[in-house]
């Protein structure tokens, strides 16, 4: 069972789900051409509460809603993987991951527009939108096998036993703070958010992850301008080891350039998460009567996660000082320290912990909303009791075969949503058409 | 969060580090695993495992790899687990009153 599992986990995470996902995005951008994207100020506008309305259906603002996404995409590994992206695949591999951000952005485009077009009334009458949803409305009855298969593989994939487990060790190593403590506060963190449903969920989210996100930029900015002078001639490297392996920094030696592309869109691909579905369990939640304004908001996950957060991770090894001939600063926690002497480490290690908080929180939110559609009101609500007791199992001991199941069914996830999006794509374009049409207009 | 590392990533990195002299931005970033804490510049809890402390990196890395080549972890697992267990089974701390 444990071989099992082990392999499953090495299929469904391999190289065939970084095509899909980096395949679904060229198609929805040549499919939209690129309108999202050329409507990225617009975006802004909308994200800045501009065209909010209180009469509107759904529970959160679009700021909320995109803060609740963000928080499940952002994290420790987004730095490990940029580090290790950068050691295989030099400082080319950093512009590879800024085309697949830029494609993740159309997909999130399409995913989070369709949660809003395609949402359904729960038992309490409250609009409830996501992959389940735009799969059972849009597409019609006949798909609910598909539909619950996403709410399936949603439910497990997001239960909080991995973060749980991190957020554990990261108090025990930087704090020395015991491992049931932590498990303990994290299930009353979680509990006393998730109980208040999707609008206290947004209201964290919206408070939490903003501030997390700038410190840590803010921080990164700080070590960059320690090496301000590099900065030139490492976006230089980046923008030319993309094509020529010679003229990269970092670990590029003896690569191809496809080799260089597959490691820096992998990273991307995994690091944003779109087209896997979380996303739009999040903006499904939006309030706003235009589904494509709630597509232009998500769009701007990747950007956040992928052309800020992992370019400044980044930057901040690159101008650091990384040669392939001496071992210098490589990870992001080592050269915040060596900038800010006794500050560095505990700060981004205080950010993560903060993140992995806030990523069991919207995990927790997503899981017992899929419990919810599977089994009801009643009976999927009690799952949230299940979430929680798992939290400070987790904290204590976390056997690698069940990290596996649940990451294999977090995967899993993209076959559902892909499908459905793939075959509703022709109504985001003509819902898409005409919002911009009345716009202009 | 997803955005893990994984078991295929950290074995890669480690052994084109190894096979490059154990030099560069690879052995760094394999070192990072090879003491893994949430976040690097935190010192690992020493319960979980122990390497001897004369012990250089490239002979632990190299000793870890044997580790996560024989517990058999698939190369997309997330690695921060798979490599504190393969650490502890290597790298075993004694029981109380061995010394």
């Amino acid at each position: 069972m444990e071989a099992f599992w082990a392999a499953a986990v090495g299929i469904v995470w391999g190289l065939p789900l970084v095509i899909l996902l980096a395949g679904a995005g060229v198609w929805f951008m040549l499919l939209s051409r690129a309108a999202p994207l050329r409507h990225a100020g617009h975006a802004l506008a909308i994200l800045s509460g501009r065209y909010e309305r209180r009469d509107a259906p759904g529970e959160i603002s679009h700021f909320r809603a995109l803060s609740a996404a963000l928080s499940g995409t952002i994290g420790m590994g987004n730095i490990a993987g940029v580090a290790i992206a950068i050691a295989m695949g030099g400082s080319g591999a950093v512009f590879w991951m800024w085309v697949a951000g830029a494609l993740g952005m159309a997909t999130k485009f399409f995913t989070c527009t369709l949660s809003c077009l395609y949402r359904k009334p729960d038992s309490q009458g409250v609009m409830q939108g996501g992959p389940m949803y735009y799969i059972e409305v849009g597409l019609g009855p006949r798909f609910r096998p598909l539909a619950m298969l996403f709410a399936a593989c949603a439910m497990v994939g997001c239960l909080g036993v991995f973060q749980s487990n991190q957020l554990a060790g990261l108090m025990q190593a930087q704090w020395s703070v015991p491992a049931p403590l932590t498990g303990l506060l994290a299930m009353t963190a979680v509990g006393y958010v998730v109980l208040g449903g999707s609008v206290r969920v947004g209201r964290f989210a919206g408070l939490v992850v903003p501030l997390m996100c700038l410190l840590y930029l803010g921080g990164g900015l700080l070590v960059i301008a320690d090496h301000a002078e590099r900065v030139p001639a490492v976006l230089r490297a980046i923008v030319l080891g993309a094509f020529d392996v010679d003229a990269g920094i970092g670990g590029a030696a003896g690569l191809t350039v496809k080799e260089i592309l597959v490691t820096g869109v992998r990273r991307a691909v995994f690091s944003n998460e779109a087209g896997l579905g979380t996303e739009a369990l999040a903006h499904g939640a939006a309030q706003t009567d235009e589904p494509v304004r709630e597509g232009l908001v998500a769009m701007l996950g990747p950007f956040i996660d992928t052309h800020l957060v992992c370019t400044m991770t980044a930057l901040v090894i690159l101008t650091s000082g990384v040669s392939p001939q001496a071992a210098g600063v490589v990870t992001t926690a080592q050269a915040f320290e060596a900038s800010l002497p006794g500050l560095g480490a505990g700060l981004v290690s205080a950010i993560f912990a903060a993140f992995a908080l806030t990523t069991m929180i919207t995990y927790a939110y997503y899981s017992v909303k899929c419990a919810k559609y599977l089994f009801g009101e009643r009976r999927g609500g009690a799952f949230v009791w299940i979430y929680l007791v798992l939290i400070p199992i987790a904290a204590l001991w976390t056997p690698t075969t069940t990290v596996n199941i649940i990451d294999t069914a977090y995967a899993l996830m993209v076959i559902p949503n892909m499908t459905a999006t793939l075959l509703l794509a022709p109504r985001v374009l003509v819902a898409m058409r005409d919002y911009f049409a009345r716009q202009e207009g | 969060m997803r955005a893990e590392v994984t078991v295929g990533e950290v074995v890669a990195t480690c052994r084109a580090a190894l096979d490059d002299g154990f030099r560069g931005t690879r052995a760094a970033a394999c070192e990072w695993f090879l003491d893994p804490c949430a976040v690097c510049g935190a010192t690992p809890p020493p319960e979980r495992w122990c390497a001897p402390p004369d012990l250089a990196a490239a002979q632990r890395a190299e000793r870890l790899l044997a580790a996560l080549v024989q517990a058999g972890t698939a190369a997309g697992a997330p690695a921060p687990p798979a490599v504190r267990a393969a650490l502890a089974a290597e790298f075993p701390c004694p029981a109380a009153g061995d010394d």
